[in-house]
């Protein structure tokens, strides 16, 4: 039987990310610094003012489940990716981590990710749950 | 690397007790160098995301995310004081604010 090692819960306002959304082509440097190309990309097909901010929310919730911070970690925001695998956001979802995030993974003895996440039209909420 | 002259320390103040005073809702007189973010002000991380991205613009910095985030690792920002220091070095040495001793 699994035992619960970690768990995050993140809700953002979506209000609060109005001026960090791509205009046509051009990428706000918010997400230049936190996210990976592969989510940028993918992000601005999927619904672009949700997946943004949702993207932000896992990897929040992801921080506070592994019981760590970007300012008290070697953890960077880039090493929690959210990849909407059917570039939708009610399709498959992938929370990958590398580098220090994985290395704190593995240091709880994680062994599943459970997460779920929801949306209304002013906030995200993200919960994740880490199983060893 | 760039000096820091007494505009640039009276730039950053400003921008910082503005910002501030907008996201949190409070009367920028009473925010001061002993003000703490998180409880005073209930500050949180979009918002210091925010506040190096107004500073990376303003003053076309080369720092990255994790460089920051190793510097305030080993010099934690817990207050406005702390945060507008931690600012005007990020402005001065950039990404090797980690060599600066």
């Amino acid at each position: 039987m699994s035992e619960i090692a970690g768990c995050g819960i993140d809700i953002e306002e979506l209000a609060r990310f109005s001026r960090h959304l791509p205009v046509n082509e051009s990428i706000p440097d918010l997400w230049h610094m936190i996210s990976t190309e592969e989510e940028i990309s993918i992000n601005r097909q999927v619904s672009p003012h949700v997946s943004f901010p949702l993207s932000f929310s896992c990897k929040e919730a992801m921080f506070k489940a592994l019981g760590r911070s970007w300012t008290n970690s070697n953890i960077s925001w880039k090493e929690i990716e959210l990849i909407f695998q059917d570039h939708q956001l009610g399709g498959d979802f992938l929370i990958r981590l590398s580098g220090h995030a994985l290395e704190r993974y593995r240091a709880l003895n994680c062994t599943r990710i459970e997460s779920a996440f929801s949306f209304t039209d002013d906030y995200v909420i993200f919960q994740i749950i880490l199983h060893s | 690397m760039i000096e820091i002259t007494d505009e640039i320390r009276s730039d950053v103040r400003e921008i910082v007790c503005q910002f501030f005073a907008e996201q949190c809702e409070v009367e920028i007189g009473s925010i001061n160098d002993q003000t703490n973010i998180i409880t005073d002000l209930e500050g949180d991380s979009l918002m210091f995301l925010e506040l190096i991205e107004i500073f990376k613009k303003k003053y076309n910095l080369d720092i990255e995310l994790k460089t920051v985030g190793k510097y305030v690792l080993k010099h934690p920002v817990e207050t406005i004081g702390q945060l507008i220091e931690t600012q005007l070095l990020m402005i001065q040495y950039g990404n090797q604010i980690l060599e600066m001793k």
